[in-house]
């Protein structure tokens, strides 16, 4: 491959990796002011975010909503996709187009229209709006994953066992289901680690007493930096790492990314 | 044990089957699809109303003293425009798109050879580890990855050290356009990889091989060869990535110290700071339809590209 590739890659490379390794050293960091090289190197980071009540109780409702998402988008987007992908009728295009909105619409605005109309409906300050949201606008990250599965399953494995006399229950929940679960699964992850790492939706739709982790680091981050969200950006970086490690060992995901023929 | 849990899980497929057939589903069969797809579209459609709503309130004038929806007027718009902040409100704008352009131009610069090489790369060691790097910027959060840029980039950071190796001194980058720009390449390089590697994949390498052996040049392989037929996929990768960078609200905030607002900056002050749900509505409105233009645009230049390649054949 030529040098221009070669040199594109290795800025590529650098601006990629080099964020996610001086996060993992500055979380390690043992001074009282957060500069690059640290100072010193200890565990304090993460000995006060254990100790700070507030970040905790933000990184366990930002865990609620990710599973709130996951839960929401799986009920509502694994039927949608086996109908979208198996069936054919009418309005099918223009239904998936329509599915696709959270994604085609900016963040912000998408925030400020859950804003109004979570304003107005009054629920403002409750956990689950949130989730709703960050549920809107990565449902078609699920979807994409489950419906790359169900394209590679052959349909005539679900035709064999019908003709073999299994009933539509039966077909499936031992042969689409399974056949389509690396992508049930990969989807999930993706759409768990999102939810629990979105910003501007849960900017909008918090308050000051539920506010979601990504929240509370971006406030602290208003003034110098303390210690403790180094540990929790550290936290989300290897909770990142060990989850795209997971996935690429997948199959379902390699098919996604780089379909093989 | 084993043998009758199985059995205990039989007999409620059997009694699902029975009930189905009881409840004579299979009337059902011809609305199945609707049925299927029915939870989804309200979920979504949440979004939609909410959108409808914004443009509802969009259209009304409001009284920030007493907190009251006015009549129907295009106060909120004239505010955008109209002294004393509708300057402030333009350059916002075009600061967020021609930032925008500029990031997912040097995306595309950048990107595109990325995905070039995980495709045709012989090594899966390679293409494993260039993937996996690529992803965890996508899912590890904006703030993270504005924190990470923030300890690069701020005065006693990472870039300072490393330039100060060099001996050049150097007071860090915050609150200007560089470091906005930079950090937000983060995540837009590896998004406009993973969109076109799908359109590299497709091309016959036998084709490359083919120009190469005739006498093309690297470049003219790139220009005539690899470019038009991944022209789909960087299509996508544009309009996906413009969406991303236009909406950015972290970046400009940390990276640019306040001094550097984006829209979503300015939409956030006028819900936080003034509590004013009408002109955010009327300046996200505005957003939107910028980026719902700059969607239908390709689709727009390949039919005016038919019109006049019909219109000059006949």
């Amino acid at each position: 491959m030529g040098p221009v590739i070669r040199i594109a890659l290795a800025i590529v490379l650098a601006l990629v990796a080099v964020p996610l390794l001086i996060v993992i050293i500055v979380s390690f960091s043992g001074d009282e002011r957060l500069i690059f090289p640290p100072g010193s190197y200890s565990f304090n980071p993460y000995s006060a975010l254990i100790g700070n009540d507030a970040i905790r109780e933000a990184l366990w409702r930002s865990l609620i909503v990710g599973f709130q998402v996951v839960a929401l988008s799986l009920i509502v987007g694994v039927p949608a996709t086996i109908a979208l992908v198996r069936y054919q009728f009418r309005f099918r295009f223009g239904i998936a187009m329509y599915l696709i909105l959270g994604v085609a619409t900016p963040l912000i605005a998408s925030a400020f229209a859950f804003l109004v109309l979570f304003t107005q409906a009054g629920v403002l300050g409750a956990l689950w709006p949130i989730s709703v949201g960050v549920a809107v606008v990565n449902l078609p990250f699920l979807m994409f994953s489950v419906a790359s599965s169900l394209a590679s399953l052959d349909p005539r494995l679900e035709e064999a066992a019908a003709t073999l006399g299994a009933e539509q229950v039966q077909t499936f929940l031992f042969v689409t289901l399974p056949g389509i679960m690396p992508g049930i699964l990969s989807g999930t992850i993706m759409v768990f680690v999102l939810g629990i790492s979105e910003f501007v939706i849960s900017l909008l739709l918090s308050t000051v007493s539920n506010q979601t982790l990504p929240i509370a680091m971006f406030s602290s981050l208003r003034g110098p930096p303390p210690p403790e969200v180094a540990a929790a950006a550290g936290i989300y970086v290897v909770a990142a790492l060990l989850v795209v490690i997971t996935l690429t060992s997948l199959k379902s995901t390699e098919q996604f990314f780089y379909r093989a023929d | 044990m084993g043998g009758s849990d199985v059995a205990f899980g039989w007999r409620i497929i059997d009694a699902i089957i029975a009930l189905g057939k009881k409840l004579r589903v299979e009337r059902l069969a011809r609305v199945r699809p609707y049925l299927m797809v029915a939870p989804a579209f309200l979920l979504v459609s949440l979004l939609a109303v909410g959108i409808f709503y914004l443009g509802w309130l969009s259209i009304h004038s409001y009284d920030s003293f007493l907190l009251k929806q006015g009549p129907i007027s295009t106060d909120q718009y004239r505010r955008l425009v109209e002294p004393p902040s509708g300057e402030f409100y333009a350059n916002t704008l075009w600061r967020t798109m021609t930032m925008s352009l500029a990031v997912t131009a040097s995306s595309m610069l950048l990107g595109i050879p990325a995905a070039y090489f995980i495709v045709r790369t012989s090594s899966r060691a390679w293409r494993v580890t260039v993937l996996v790097l690529m992803l965890v910027p996508f899912l590890m959060g904006e703030i993270v990855r504005t924190f990470a840029w923030f300890l690069i980039l701020a005065n006693r950071g990472a870039l300072g050290w490393f330039l100060g190796l060099f001996g050049i001194q150097d007071g860090g980058i915050l609150g200007t356009p560089l470091g906005v720009f930079v950090g937000m390449l983060q995540v837009s390089v590896p998004l406009v990889a993973l969109l076109v590697m799908p359109a590299v994949r497709r091309i016959d390498p036998n084709l490359e091989r083919a120009a190469a052996t005739l006498g093309a040049s690297p470049a003219r392989v790139w220009r005539h060869i690899v470019l038009p037929l991944a022209w789909p996929g960087l299509a996508a990768a544009v309009i996906v990535v413009l969406l991303l960078n236009i909406a950015e609200y972290d970046m400009p905030a940390i990276l640019g110290l306040g001094r550097l607002p984006f829209v979503a900056n300015v939409i956030g002050d006028i819900y936080t700071l003034q509590q004013n749900l009408y002109l955010g509505s009327a300046f996200s409105l505005v957003l939107l339809i910028i980026s719902s233009a700059m969607i239908m645009l390709p689709f727009l230049l390949i039919r005016l590209y038919w019109v006049y390649f019909i219109a000059r054949k006949s």
